[in-house]
């Protein structure tokens, strides 16, 4: 694999189940006189998902990528009803000299890429009221993050990612750009995720906090004595969606002791906006100015989102609000901490809790992989602190309960702790509020 | 099978979570707060917890003192 990809040469592919798409078969697709694209799909396999996306950036066309977690109702409920999903459009096909010069041409311009009337990518988010907001994306906005150069030729990237999501859609363009492999991990156990970092060759890793701590949950030269200690050959280790805590930086730091740890601040609304190394993120230079902190809140320029149906919401004066809680490190550039995410405080009898302070200490337990702290409505106090956990193995909840008290004020212990088997997440993988 | 919950074995689970020993017997005449040290957290977890096990808000109709206020609240035990 190199900068320059051949026909024969990976695009992506699932290990597990044989499935492979190459460089050559997306090219011959959109070769062809006429091509046959569905404006809406609503893909089987995340193979079917890369194809799609990338013929549609090559034809210039618009796609909306419908969530392949949304249940039947769901998705009638955004449009994509039987009949839509069956649409068929001809657009003219585009020949390309070689996979090199495919993947060159969005970059140039070519093939319709940037143009108002060419690519468009509509994904669906998880609103805070619960409906799938609507939100569009050219290019531009998509592949803000993207890097290329002769350095990245030789990545191969784990999909960690739902690939009808935003994040999911940023790794395919981040491998497409630099003639990567991507091989499919999402949806596969740890065990599987470890065994083919290490035979596939997998130098670049991006997923959310909770992927990683599942990841690392599993034992450590594994039961079967195939999950590495350490994963020498991954280069580059990225976090994004949930608050990053230093404990599982460290723990990854020394299972991927050659990688490159780093937090990527995204939304669904606004695609990927900021790095951090460590907990501080700054604004990149072409960003200055179109970031500022308003009593704690991040707030964005709205020129940087995404077109939204009817209109985007949180949107003041030409700044988006992210709701996110800030707090502000240094200036120029502008550097912050971020203290929680657009969930919404909990209050327990007229103390405000965050709940990703509560989660910070619970993950902390040993045996905890995934926590979420919600509110519930207690006619005692308005609301009540309620802990999902997901552990292995499972604490003394006595013991578990002991720890919290010594580290946290009375009401920010959850009176009630459930043991699950998996959270309950939105739509975006970000662990969704109460 | 799990037995069925009860007001005490209710109470008593909140009195474990606090690190206290449970309790043999709940007279309906018991005080939560003067007698068995109950404070609003505690209270919250107890509605919660009758709430899951019997389906009904103890705090609904106004505020409960003692054993016997929350009992006549919750729906008859099963024969």
């Amino acid at each position: 694999m190199n900068a320059r990809p051949a026909d024969s040469d990976c695009l992506w592919r699932d290990p597990l189940s044989g499935a492979r798409v190459t460089y050559g078969e997306l090219r011959a697709l959109v070769g062809v006189g006429t091509v046959e694209l569905r404006p809406w799909l609503r893909p089987a396999t995340p193979g079917e998902a890369v194809l799609g996306l990338l013929s549609a950036l090559l034809l210039g066309c618009e796609l909306t990528l419908v969530d392949v977690d949304f249940s039947e109702e769901e998705a009638a409920s955004v449009g994509a009803t039987a009949e839509r999903l069956a649409e068929r459009m001809r657009v003219p096909g585009r020949r390309f000299e070689d996979a090199a010069a495919m993947v060159a041409a969005p970059r140039r311009g070519e093939g319709g890429g940037v143009g108002p009337d060419g690519f468009k990518l509509t994904l669906f988010t998880s609103g805070s009221t619960g409906l799938p907001k609507q939100v569009t994306h050219g290019l531009g906005g998509l592949s803000r993050m993207v890097r290329l150069g002769e350095r990245h030729g030789a990545d191969v990237w784990g999909m960690a990612y739902n690939a009808t999501h935003i994040a999911g859609v940023q790794v395919i363009l981040q491998a497409f750009f630099n003639g990567n492999a991507l091989v499919q991990l999402f949806g596969h156990g740890p065990a599987a995720v470890w065994r083919m970092i290490e035979a596939e060759g997998i130098t670049h890793l991006s997923a959310t906090p909770s992927f990683y701590r599942l990841l690392l949950g599993a034992t450590a030269g594994g039961e079967d004595g195939t999950t590495p200690v350490e994963a020498r050959g991954v280069r580059a280790v990225t976090l994004g969606g949930e608050r990053c805590d230093e404990g599982l930086r460290a723990r990854l730091a020394a299972r991927f002791p050659e990688a490159r740890i780093r937090n990527v601040y995204a939304s669904t609304e606004a695609g990927s906006l900021f790095v951090a190394e460590g907990e501080v993120f700054s604004v990149s230079p072409e960003l200055a100015g179109r970031v500022r902190i308003v009593d704690g809140e991040l707030q964005v320029a709205a020129d940087l989102l995404g077109d939204f149906a009817g209109g985007a919401q949180s949107v003041t004066d030409g700044w988006y609000r992210t709701g996110d809680t800030v707090e502000r490190v240094g200036d120029e550039p502008l550097r912050w901490r971020i203290l929680s995410r657009e969930r919404d405080w909990v209050n327990v009898g007229g103390h405000k809790v965050n709940p990703g302070e509560v989660e910070a200490v619970l993950l902390a337990y040993p045996g905890v992989i995934e926590a979420r702290v919600y509110g519930r409505v207690n006619s005692v106090l308005g609301q009540i602190l309620v802990a999902e956990l997901v552990a292995s193995p499972v604490p003394d909840e006595a013991e578990l309960r002991a720890f919290l008290s010594g580290r946290l004020q009375p009401a920010k212990v959850p009176r009630l702790i459930k043991f699950v088997e998996r959270i309950a997440r939105g739509r975006t993988g970000k662990q969704s509020g109460a | 099978m799990k037995p069925a919950p009860t007001l005490l074995s209710v109470v008593n689970q909140v009195l474990a979570n606090k690190r206290r020993t449970a309790i043999a017997a709940l007279p309906p005449e018991t005080r939560l707060r003067e007698e068995l040290g109950f404070d609003s957290l505690d209270m919250a977890e107890l509605t919660v917890r009758l709430e899951e096990a019997f389906g009904v808000d103890i705090f609904a109709a106004g505020v409960v003192r003692t054993a016997g206020e929350i009992e006549v609240r919750l729906p008859a035990a099963q024969p």
